[in-house]
């Protein structure tokens, strides 16, 4: 049996991946902080959305790209782990910082990464979806398929966590 | 530590315009046009799974229900089958039939006697314990108890076999066949069969029977015991009207082999010499 309809456009196809390609190559760094998986994770997730050709419903289509680009870590996140074991770290560059300040953003920089890589996984997702990427709580819980109550206290744990390590505020 | 986030970038070597070159190359590549394998999807497959359990369903149902009529000791009952065809059942006898399979093969289970009225049309068969009688439309009485198996046909022709010895004989208008211990069949021609049927008449006709027998035959007519039937081997003739009591009956046959008899109970009669 055959059915025929129509199917994503090339044009939606390149608006969802303009608007959520960022997001989503950013969420596979905050799991891992690897650079390069989540580039290659994030594309292979973009390909393989275009080859299930679904119908553009962008709210469903996202939603699914994150269960897939979740999926896809955990299961090379595992033959990794085998095969490596696991780098736990995350990296940043600066960018347009004054020079007469460089050395001071340096300094909290590097505690910055040491304490995000201290955090709990799920802590780190949604704080840095969340501080660096500027979604809502409700689009966060929506694309991790958890309860906003619970990003909320993931979010608080992170924090509180966070100002602990760093002596701000 | 807000500003220094605002300074911080993921280090990516590969940038996003980059990125959405590599895919753009294989999206081009790739049909916009897919055909759906809807037989791959679960739900249709639970669709198919459950479509196919459903018309077994039904095709069990419509194969395998059956009914099944009796005549209780005492009382005759007649049996209307799905094609008009028309089953009087003496006595003491029951008769099953699948209702919905009916119109693919006219077949029925059978113990006990009973009048058949065929109505033509495709085979007709009637499985009994000893023997299978097949016709095709046509009138015959079978008479299927304990060990005795014997068909009259009253009109067209009828097929009558053993089911051990798959020995079978046609019989036509006024023949009986009789089934002997041996899976044989006794044919007699030009029999009266007035008194092979008369039972559907609500006559009972007994020609030179075994007493016991015909106390048999008064037990399943009325419903009654008649205790200590077993010793009477001679033979009796006699011709009775069914609406007659039971004990009124039993008065004719006991007075004239000199036997004598009391009621026991509502329904059982004591005999004595």
């Amino acid at each position: 049996m055959e059915l025929t309809f129509r199917p994503l456009t090339k044009h939606e196809f390149k608006q969802l991946f303009d608007r959520h390609f960022d997001a989503i190559r950013n969420y596979i760094y905050y799991r891992s902080g690897d650079a390069e998986l989540s580039t290659d994770i994030a594309q292979d997730v973009f390909l393989r959305l275009w080859e299930k050709q679904t119908e553009y419903r962008e709210r469903e289509n996202v939603g699914l790209l994150y269960k897939m680009a979740a999926d896809e870590f955990i299961s090379r996140y595992r033959r990794q782990q085998v095969e490596l074991g696991y780098l736990k770290s995350l990296s940043f560059k600066l960018h347009d910082v004054p020079p007469d300040e460089e050395l001071q953003y340096k300094e909290l920089q590097q505690k910055y990464e040491a304490a995000l890589a201290d955090l709990s996984d799920k802590q780190r997702v949604v704080f840095l979806m969340s501080r660096s990427d500027g979604l809502k709580y409700h689009e966060i819980a929506e694309r991790l398929g958890v309860s906003v109550k619970a990003v909320e206290k993931r979010m608080k744990y992170a924090l509180d966590f966070l100002k602990l390590k760093l002596n701000v505020r | 530590m807000e500003k220094l986030q605002e300074q911080l970038d993921i280090p990516f070597s590969k940038s996003k315009a980059d990125v959405w070159k590599g895919i753009e190359a294989r999206v081009d590549a790739a049909p916009l046009v897919r055909k759906i394998n809807l037989s791959a999807s679960p739900v249709f497959r639970f669709a198919m799974a459950a479509s196919i359990v459903f018309v077994l369903g039904v095709a069990g149902v419509i194969r395998f229900y059956s009914v099944t009529r009796q005549a209780f000791p005492g009382h005759h009952q007649l049996v209307d089958l799905p094609d008009g065809s028309t089953v009087h059942l003496n006595a003491a006898s029951s008769l099953s039939y699948h209702p919905y399979w009916w119109r693919f093969s006219r077949d029925v289970s059978f113990e006990g006697e009973g009048y058949f009225e065929v109505e033509k049309g495709s085979r007709f068969q009637v499985n009994s314990e000893r023997g299978t009688t097949t016709v095709m439309g046509t009138s015959f009485d079978i008479y299927s108890r304990d060990a005795e198996y014997r068909v009259a046909c009253l009109t067209g022709k009828v097929r009558v076999a053993d089911r051990a010895s798959k020995a079978e004989v046609i019989i036509t208008p006024n023949q009986k066949a009789i089934l002997t211990e041996q899976g044989t069949f006794n044919v007699q021609k030009n029999v009266d069969l007035t008194n092979e049927t008369a039972w559907v008449h609500k006559k009972l006709i007994f020609t030179s029977k075994p007493l016991n027998r015909v106390f048999e035959e008064i037990e399943r007519q009325y419903g009654v015991k008649i205790l200590g039937k077993e010793k009477y081997k001679r033979n009796y003739t006699g011709n009775f009207d069914r609406d007659l009591g039971a004990d009124e009956v039993l008065g004719f046959v006991c007075k004239t082999m000199g036997i004598k008899f009391e009621q026991k109970s509502t329904n059982v009669y004591q005999l004595r010499n």
